[in-house]
């Protein structure tokens, strides 16, 4: 397997505080690697310094084998990289279609073809957004806002699609639907990011995991290694 | 007599629509109210009246270039003025000062360049109207009524339906949410500029058909523009419509019985009401408070 994202060495800071240092870590193309850790880590910062949306103040970010420190989030979208923000980030004044629309801005080759194409998939994954496409987006409930939010990413055709924790403020039901939804992205060959304070469901869909703490990694490993893991089991699984 | 009024309040309300939809498209990408729209209305008269008188440029050639120049305006306002605010975070207050300053900067140089006396965009001596209703209605008059209201229509079709438009309201929403697919925002800044300075400048030149041009003219336009805006919703772009016409019906009817001179202190007085009573407009949301 190859490597369609290497970190080395990444270090960010705000100003005076230090959010991460000297953090490497990688994705293989077809994985889902989770990243969990407790508030105020990092995982949110790291997760912005891939999409451009933090400056970078060292390391190396290598995506399908070409740098791509400093590039702006214009430029990595139609790389095929995307996030899909904390808190959602929808457009809750504009129908679900437009910000679907919103989600293909940048695509200008091919574009009606392309944009029905992906919309298509996009509806067949998620239904609901299908039936809704009229309605304002803020006055979707917060787990089809979640499904908004994805599917407005997935516009871009991501190979690398980053979640930050998705299932933030999501009743119990939305959580297994989302988490569902990432492996089937994910079966469909789009290789996976996901933050999430959710450790056991980030767990249960990932090949991989990485534990941060206060700006560094602390464990990582195999899904298998880490469930079984002792700290991990008394922080994040309830003993 | 009420006729003539009501036909007075349209064509005011018109006018006020047309700033106020540009000061709006302008509001949703930058959130702050950009007081330096009032002078590039003022500016629009002067363009036109340069093309048009001194370079005897044909009338609809010399619009056009100033609708486009007004655009230009307003996109060198952003830039110079408040981009480089943004880079450094600047809080609101900052920004509302530096619109101000950019007003009174722009107001000078036009003095500078044309002088204080009044001009005017009309050529000829008025000719007699036709009789609509019980008012009588001028060539001009029709052309002002019609040239804003399809401009402030063209201008919400753009904001509705067009890729560009439709980024607008996407940075207005969420400007991290626009970032995170890829749209950049200084670039819609730039768009909405160059719209909403276009439609104010074509206010200044509708309005320069029917009354004088002096360097002053834009500091009442964006307080009226900015009321119709209050009264309809900020941000929202029917309500501008409606808030227009509402701001100039009122204007016009409430001087019925009253003074002529009253017209602004009505315009304030129903500014006040709204402050109070209903500060999200008649078509505005009230901000919603965050779903958990
Ligand atoms: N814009 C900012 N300005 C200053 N400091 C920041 C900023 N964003 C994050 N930080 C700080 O950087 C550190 C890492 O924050 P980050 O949001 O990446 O954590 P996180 O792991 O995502 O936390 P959470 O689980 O709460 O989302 C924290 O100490 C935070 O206070
Ligand atoms: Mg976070």
């Amino acid at each position: 397997m190859n490597k369609i994202l290497e970190v080395k060495n990444l270090s960010i800071s705000y100003g005076p505080v230090k959010a991460l240092e000297n953090v490497s870590f990688f994705i293989e193309k077809g994985e889902i690697v989770a990243v969990i850790g407790p508030n105020g880590a990092g995982k949110s910062t790291a997760l912005k310094a891939l999409c451009g949306l933090v400056p970078i103040k060292r390391g190396e970010i290598n995506f399908q084998d070409e740098n791509i420190k400093g590039l702006t989030p214009n430029r990595l979208v139609k790389k095929g990289l995307c996030l899909v923000p904390e808190g959602r980030r929808i457009f809750t004044t504009m129908s679900v279609f437009e910000n679907l629309e919103m989600g293909a801005f940048t695509v200008s080759k091919n574009k009606n073809l392309l944009f029905k194409e992906r919309i298509e998939k996009v509806f067949k994954l998620f239904p609901i957004l299908k039936e809704r496409k009229r309605q304002k987006a803020g006055t979707l409930s917060s787990g089809e806002q979640q499904m908004l939010a994805i599917g407005r990413a997935l516009m871009l055709k991501p190979s690398l699609l980053l979640l930050d924790e998705p299932s933030l403020g999501l009743s119990p039901n939305y959580v297994e639907a989302i988490f569902e939804k990432l492996v089937e992205i994910n079966n469909d060959g789009t290789s996976i990011l996901i933050v999430e304070q959710n450790a056991l469901k980030a767990l249960e869909i990932c090949h991989r995991a990485y534990l941060f703490e206060i700006g560094s990694i602390a464990l990582e490993g195999e899904k298998a290694a880490l469930l079984r893991n002792e700290k991990i089991k008394e922080v994040f699984l309830g003993g | 007599m009420i006729q003539q009024l009501i036909l007075s309040g349209i064509i005011a309300g018109s006018i006020y629509a047309l700033i106020a939809i540009g000061f709006t498209i302008i509001y949703r990408t930058i959130k702050f109210f950009n007081f330096a729209h009032g002078v590039v209305y003022a500016a629009g008269a002067y363009l036109a009246y340069a093309l048009f008188f001194l370079l005897k440029l044909n009338p609809i050639l010399s619009f056009f270039l100033s609708l486009a120049m007004a655009a230009l305006l307003g996109i060198a306002i952003d830039r110079l003025a408040y981009r480089p605010l943004r880079k450094h975070n600047a809080p609101s207050l900052i920004y509302l000062i530096a619109s101000f300053g950019v007003f009174i900067f722009i107001q000078n140089l036009i003095q500078l360049i044309f002088g204080a006396q009044i001009l005017t965009l009309r050529t000829g001596p008025v000719k007699e109207g036709y009789n609509i209703l019980g008012a009588v209605i001028t060539n001009i008059q029709v052309l002002i009524i019609g040239v804003s209201l399809i401009l402030f229509f063209l201008g919400w079709l753009f904001i509705l339906k067009t890729k560009l438009g439709k980024a607008i309201r996407a940075v207005s929403d969420d400007p991290v949410g626009a970032r995170v697919v890829g749209i950049n925002s200084e670039r819609i800044i730039l768009v909405a500029f160059a719209i909403g300075s276009a439609l104010a400048g074509a206010a200044g030149i509708l309005i320069s058909l029917e009354t004088n041009i002096e360097p002053t003219m834009g500091l009442n336009a964006i307080l009226k523009g900015i009321i119709a805006s209050i009264v309809g919703g900020v941000g929202n772009i029917p309500g501008a419509l409606f808030g227009g016409l509402f701001l100039g019906l009122a204007e016009n009817l409430g001087i019925w019985k009253i003074q002529a001179g009253w017209k602004d202190t009505i315009a304030f007085v129903i500014l006040i009401i709204f402050l109070l009573l209903r500060p999200s407009g008649i078509m505005g949301v009230k901000t919603e408070k965050e779903k958990i």
